[in-house]
C-alpha cells in the first residue's frame, strides 16, 4: 500500500531530478511547496519578517547551488531544513546574535507542523494579521464543505493518507478520492482568492 | 454578499466533471499521486506556463494548493510577502543553471531502488576502480610480454647476431699500425664465440617492456659493451 509520505516524497524526487537535469521550473515549484514551511523553521530563529525573508531566500538559493550533490539519501526537505538551519545560523553569527538551540524534537516538528503556536513568534502586525485571515477563510471553507469532500482533503492534508488509504477508508475508488480532494482544494481556493489577490503570498 | 457568491462558485466546484482535467491532475501531483506519464505530461505544460498575476497560471494553482494544505496543517501559515515573491524568482533566474550528471534517465525508478544503484555512487569510486583495473592489465601485459619474450628474443637474436660481428673485425682493420693494439685486439674475443644469447634477450626484452626510442638508443650502445668491450670503439 502506497503511503502519503511516499507518494509526497517521489514527487519531489521528479522535480528534483528535473532541476538537476537543469530545469529551474522544476524547482521554482520546490520553492512554492516550501517555503511556508522553511518560513516557519527560519522565523523560529530569526523574529524579524525581512530578515527572516531574506535567510529563507538565501536558504534556497544555496540548495539550488548545492542541488547536484542531492542524491535523494534523505527527504528533500530534511535536506532543505539542514540548508536552512545553518543558514540561518550564520546569519545570526554575523549579526553577533546567539543562535538559539534547534534540537531533532524541532527537526520533527517541522517536518509534521506539530507545533502550529511557533509561527506567531513572526512578529509582523501585517503578517500575522493576513495568516490569521488566511487561517479564517481555509476554516470557513472547509465548514461549508459536504461531508464527502470535507472528509477527504482531512484525511490527506491533516492525518497524511494516501489516496489508497483514504480510498479504503472512505470505501470508494481512488478516482473519487482522487477528485473529492480537487474539488475541496478548489472551493478552498475560492475562497482564498480575494485574500491571495492583494498583497501576500502572491507570486508568478 | 460575498459569502452567497462564494456558496455558488463552491457549488460549481463540484460540479466538477470526474474527467481528469489539467487542474485535477496538479492537484494529484501536489499529493505525488500521479503516475510518472503523467507527470510529465502536467510538467510539460507548467513549463510553458506565463506569469499570470490576474490567476489561472499553473504555478498560482500549485501555489494556493499548497497554500490550502499548509494552512490546514498550521491553522496559521506564516506567509511571505509579495515583495519576497519577485526577489525569489530574480535571485534564482540570475543563477547560472545548473546540470548534474546522470540527472535524467533514472526518474523511472523508486527513490528506494535508485539508493542501491551502482551509478547512485560517487563517480570517483567508479573512476577509481577503472583505474585499478587498468593498472592491473598493464603490469600483466607487462609480464607477459617478459615472459613470452624469453621464447621469442631468441630467433630474433639468431637473425641479428650475423651481423655484428663486422664490428670487431672493421676495429682490428682499421686500428692504427703502430699503436700497441694488437695484443689489445688479440686479447677481444671473437663475438660470435663468446656473445652468450642471455644478454641479448635481456636487452630485447627490456625493449618490449619498455617500448621504443630509448630501448633502441640503449640497444645500440650496449652492444659494443658486451661483443667488443665496449669502450675500445668510442
Amino acid at each position: 500500500m502506497s503511503t502519503a509520505a511516499g507518494g509526497d516524497r517521489a514527487a519531489d524526487h521528479e522535480l528534483v531530478l528535473r532541476a538537476q537535469a537543469g530545469d529551474k521550473r522544476a524547482f521554482e515549484l520546490l520553492v512554492l511547496k516550501y517555503q511556508r514551511k522553511l518560513a516557519r523553521l527560519v522565523g523560529r530563529l530569526i523574529r524579524d519578517q525581512a530578515e527572516m525573508e531574506d535567510v529563507v531566500q538565501e536558504t534556497f538559493i544555496k540548495a539550488y547551488r548545492a542541488l547536484p550533490n542531492f542524491r535523494g539519501d534523505a527527504a528533500f526537505y530534511t535536506w532543505l531544513y539542514r540548508i536552512g538551519v545553518n543558514t540561518a545560523k550564520n546569519f545570526l553569527m554575523t549579526q553577533g546574535k546567539r543562535a538559539p538551540t534547534v534540537t531533532e524534537k524541532d527537526a520533527e516538528e517541522a517536518e509534521t507542523f506539530d507545533d502550529a503556536d511557533q509561527l506567531r513568534d513572526i512578529n509582523t502586525p501585517e503578517s500575522l494579521m493576513a495568516s490569521r485571515q488566511v487561517g479564517e477563510a481555509v476554516n470557513r471553507a472547509l465548514a461549508k464543505l459536504p461531508e464527502e469532500l470535507r472528509g477527504a482533503v482531512t484525511l490527506r492534508e491533516i492525518e497524511g493518507l494516501s489516496y489508497e488509504e483514504i480510498s479504503a477508508l472512505m470505501n470508494c475508488p481512488i478516482g473519487t478520492v482522487r477528485s473529492r480532494i480537487f474539488r475541496a482544494r478548489e472551493a478552498i481556493a475560492l475562497e482564498l482568492r480575494p485574500l491571495l489577490g492583494t498583497s501576500v503570498d502572491q507570486r508568478w | 454578499m460575498a459569502m452567497s457568491s462564494s456558496a455558488v462558485s463552491v457549488d460549481q466546484a463540484m460540479l466538477e466533471p470526474s474527467a481528469l482535467s489539467r487542474d485535477e491532475m496538479l492537484s494529484a501531483a501536489c499529493d505525488g499521486e500521479l503516475t510518472a506519464a503523467q507527470f510529465d505530461a502536467l510538467f510539460a505544460a507548467i513549463r510553458t506556463d506565463l506569469p499570470d498575476p490576474q490567476g489561472g497560471s499553473q504555478r498560482r494553482t500549485w501555489n494556493t494548493h499548497h497554500l490550502v494544505g499548509d494552512t490546514l496543517r498550521m491553522g496559521e501559515p506564516p506567509l511571505l510577502s509579495a515583495a519576497f515573491n519577485l526577489r525569489m524568482a530574480a535571485a534564482l533566474e540570475r543563477e547560472p543553471t545548473i546540470l548534474a550528471p546522470g540527472a535524467s534517465g533514472a526518474r523511472s525508478l523508486s527513490s528506494k531502488a535508485l539508493q542501491t544503484l551502482p551509478f547512485r555512487k560517487p563517480l570517483w569510486m567508479g573512476f577509481s576502480v577503472a583505474a585499478s583495473v587498468a593498472a592491473v592489465a598493464f603490469v600483466g601485459y607487462g609480464a607477459v610480454s617478459v615472459w613470452r619474450g624469453t621464447d621469442a628474443a631468441a630467433p630474433q637474436l639468431a637473425k641479428t647476431t650475423p651481423a655484428t660481428p663486422a664490428a670487431p673485425t672493421t676495429l682490428a682493420a682499421t686500428t692504427p699500425a703502430g699503436v700497441p693494439v694488437a695484443a689489445t685486439t688479440a686479447s677481444i674475443p671473437d663475438i660470435t664465440t663468446i656473445a652468450p644469447a642471455v644478454p641479448n634477450e635481456y636487452l630485447v626484452a627490456h625493449r618490449q617492456l619498455s617500448g621504443g626510442l630509448a630501448l633502441q638508443g640503449y640497444t645500440r650502445a650496449a652492444f659494443p659493451v658486451s661483443a667488443a668491450g665496449g669502450a675500445g670503439q668510442k
